[in-house]
């Protein structure tokens, strides 16, 4: 049973993901700084795949971001990378070579922990200067770019501090410095910014993201906060369960989601329920729809994003107009967000600075193309068991 | 007028002040437990042995005059000073080897054995649950003259008549007490080991550095207080021993216990007692100084 699984999963090695078309790629013509074939980790004594048979491309130069919430085999993947977990099986090719069963200590790449993993006996420059001591680098080399990689992070005076003399946000500009200073190929932070406020935090993204510009090394991002992944990178993976639900840009990823998981996980969306009745038209409960294309299935989700959606005269003459009746309103500061019921639906509309109560008649409306078909979460999983069986 | 009295007396428990910290006699009586504690069982039977190190012995009897001459005696016999270096000797040696054994042995544990660790860690410590004696007394089985290694021996035909070489001897107590030593060093190392977030390896890796130089780096340096403790503990334990050296020392396994024994009971001179007592307290405390200096790390491990 279990070969047969493998077998046909090895066969089938077309992407685990429902994948959107390739979003364009900065320097697409190298060759990949990181390649996953098929990789699978089972961690011994589970019996579920914490990654399944995942492909990946990373390229030169790129911030991609692996987003997922807890369990959902995004650090498990950075592990492989890192060299920390060996897949159980596939391959991790590194700049086009084979680094599957490679020790980390000989892989050009650094890593940025989640607690940072200062050493607590060396001092802020001890740290720093650790990867060039490993590497063999010449001593008079290595204090001006401790020096330098210091100055990088605005880290410049701190040199003789131990770690636990330091706040968190100088300890992660102290782990960032560390792991930059040997120039790698690749750096992989695991959550960095997980610990920090949220001031320090939004100004640690910026601090990343210009670091990234600066020095122009491929960083692959791991956060289960979409805020962070959307507003970093220039693509990245949506994890769920072991398996990449989307792989494409922040825009596509925002605009165009591939599964239901991806459209509720990502943002907020109202996800309707849909039968297809004839051609482009629909029906969600006792709501008539209108599509923008033919829907290939009988049954299908629809996933409708608040703010495509125009609420009040402006919505008249839309393909898709509604009349209904308001539900609850949240005032949210910049906006209000209006719960409507329409038939048998729910919506969640943004009403702006109109002002509505409960109980208030409300209409609004969407034009076709705002409204994108959604894989059902897992379909393809289930698509793949039922082949095994 | 009535609305504002309900108001402040809703308002009463809030207002109240706390409760008064403890009085110093409450504060004395809560600490006493622990000061009779230091007192009865620490301050007094020091006191005492200090004392009776400085009184004069007469035949048998005490005779309360002070003076140095227990010490100056002592220091001034060859005998004493002959078992003094080689209680030192012994009781370094066989606390290094224990800590050569112990300490990659608990490095292995804890790196290598995953979930087992703590399996393998009472495994190995599982013989101090058994009597001292008994376990001494299995030295003597295996190291007899017609003990185990030497039935082995000459059934595999390497020596013809059972030799008396293995026993009785300094080299003997030294294994005996390596033995001894073992679980207690071993106890420490594991300890600071495990403490060692595994985070730590991985960051060292990833800087470039191999296992080893991890080790030397980072391990060793966070582990070395823990590992110190545990050389004290042992040191401590060996060089007061002596019921190892009287089972299987011999005559050239003697150590300064078995004369603080002697002089305790059959030469029933209590004051010379006390100072060879008090001779062995100094020179743990000595090594303990001594092996403070290793245990002084800035870090704090997060």
């Amino acid at each position: 049973m279990k070969t047969a699984k493998e077998e046909s999963s090895q066969v089938s090695s077309v992407t685990s993901a429902p994948q959107a078309e390739p979003a364009a790629l900065p320097g697409a013509d190298g060759a990949p700084v990181v390649e996953l074939r098929g990789v699978s980790k089972t961690y011994p004594g589970g019996d579920v795949a914490a990654v399944d048979n995942m492909d990946l491309n990373i390229q030169e130069g790129e911030f991609f971001s692996i987003l997922g919430s807890s369990g959902s085999g995004k650090t498990t993947t950075l592990r492989m990378i890192a060299g920390f977990e060996q897949p159980t099986k596939g391959n991790v090719l590194l700049d086009g070579i084979d680094a599957t069963g490679v020790p980390p200590y000989r892989r050009d790449v650094n890593t940025v922990f989640q607690n940072y993993a200062l050493f607590p006996h060396m001092k802020v420059e001890a740290n720093v200067a650790y990867p060039l001591k490993m590497a063999g680098t010449p001593k008079g080399e290595i204090k001006p770019r401790v020096a330098e990689a210091l100055e990088r992070v605005s880290m410049t005076g701190f040199e003789k501090r131990l770690p636990h003399q330091l706040s968190g946000g100088q300890r992660q500009r102290v782990a960032l410095a560390r792991a930059l200073i040997g120039r790698p190929r690749l750096l992989l932070l695991d959550e960095p910014l997980g610990a920090l406020d949220l001031k320090l935090r939004e100004n640690m993204l910026l601090v990343l993201k210009h670091l990234q510009r600066e020095v122009g090394i491929t960083f692959i991002y791991v956060t289960h906060d979409q805020g962070e992944a959307l507003a970093m990178s220039d693509r990245l993976a949506v994890m769920n369960g072991g398996y990449v639900e989307q792989l494409a840009s922040p825009t596509e990823i925002y605009d165009r989601p591939a599964t239901s998981f991806v459209a509720g996980f990502i943002g907020k969306s109202n996800l309707l329920e849909c039968s297809c009745t004839s051609g482009d038209k629909a029906q969600a409960g006792t709501m008539p729809l209108v599509l923008g294309e033919a829907p290939g299935e009988e049954k299908f989700t629809l996933s409708i994003r608040p703010e495509t959606i125009v609420v009040g005269e402006d919505s008249r003459g839309l393909p898709n107009h509604y009349e209904a009746v308001v539900g609850d309103v949240l005032f949210l500061g910049h906006e209000r967000e209006v719960m409507v019921d329409c038939g048998d639906q729910r919506l969640v509309v943004r009403a702006g600075q109109q002002i509505y109560s409960p109980g208030d008649p409300i209409e609004f409306g969407w034009s076709p193309d705002k409204a994108v078909i959604v894989k059902a979460t897992g379909s393809w999983q289930q698509q793949q068991q039922s082949q095994d069986a | 007028m009535a609305a504002a009295a309900t108001v402040a007396r809703r308002l009463e428990p809030i207002t109240a002040l706390p409760r008064r910290l403890p009085s110093p006699i409450k504060k004395f009586l809560i600490v006493s437990p622990a000061l009779l504690w230091i007192l009865v069982l620490v301050i007094l039977p020091n006191v005492f042995l200090i004392s009776y190190s400085l009184w004069k012995n007469e035949l048998g009897s005490v005779a309360h005059v002070w003076n140095f001459h227990n010490y100056s005696e002592l220091f001034a016999s060859n005998v004493f000073t002959t078992l003094l270096k080689r209680t030192l000797l012994i009781a370094l040696v066989s606390t290094t080897c224990a800590t050569l054994i112990a300490y990659p042995l608990a490095y292995v544990v804890v790196t290598k054995f995953g979930r087992y660790k703590t399996l393998a860690a009472i495994m190995i410590i599982i013989p101090l649950w058994v009597s001292y004696l008994m376990r001494i007394f299995a030295w003597k089985i295996i190291l007899g003259e017609h003990g185990v290694l030497n039935g082995f021996l000459e059934s595999v035909g390497l020596i013809s008549k059972p030799s008396t070489a293995f026993i009785y001897s300094t080299t003997t107590v030294i294994i005996a007490l390596t033995y001894i030593a073992i679980p207690y060093v071993f106890l420490s190392a594991y300890t600071s080991l495990d403490r060692v977030p595994k985070h730590y390896y991985e960051a060292s890796a990833d800087c470039g550095a191999s296992a080893w130089r991890t080790f030397r780096h980072v391990i060793w340096p966070l582990t070395r207080p823990g590992v110190a403790v545990g050389f004290a503990i042992g040191f401590v334990l060996t060089f007061g021993d002596y019921v190892t050296p009287a089972q299987v020392g011999g005559l050239s396994g003697t150590m300064l216990g078995s004369i603080v024994l002697q002089s305790f009971g059959t030469a029933d001179n209590w004051p010379q007692g006390a100072a060879i007592g008090v001779t062995i307290i100094a020179a743990g405390l000595l090594v303990l100084a001594l092996v403070s200096l290793f245990t002084r790390l800035e870090a704090e491990i997060d």
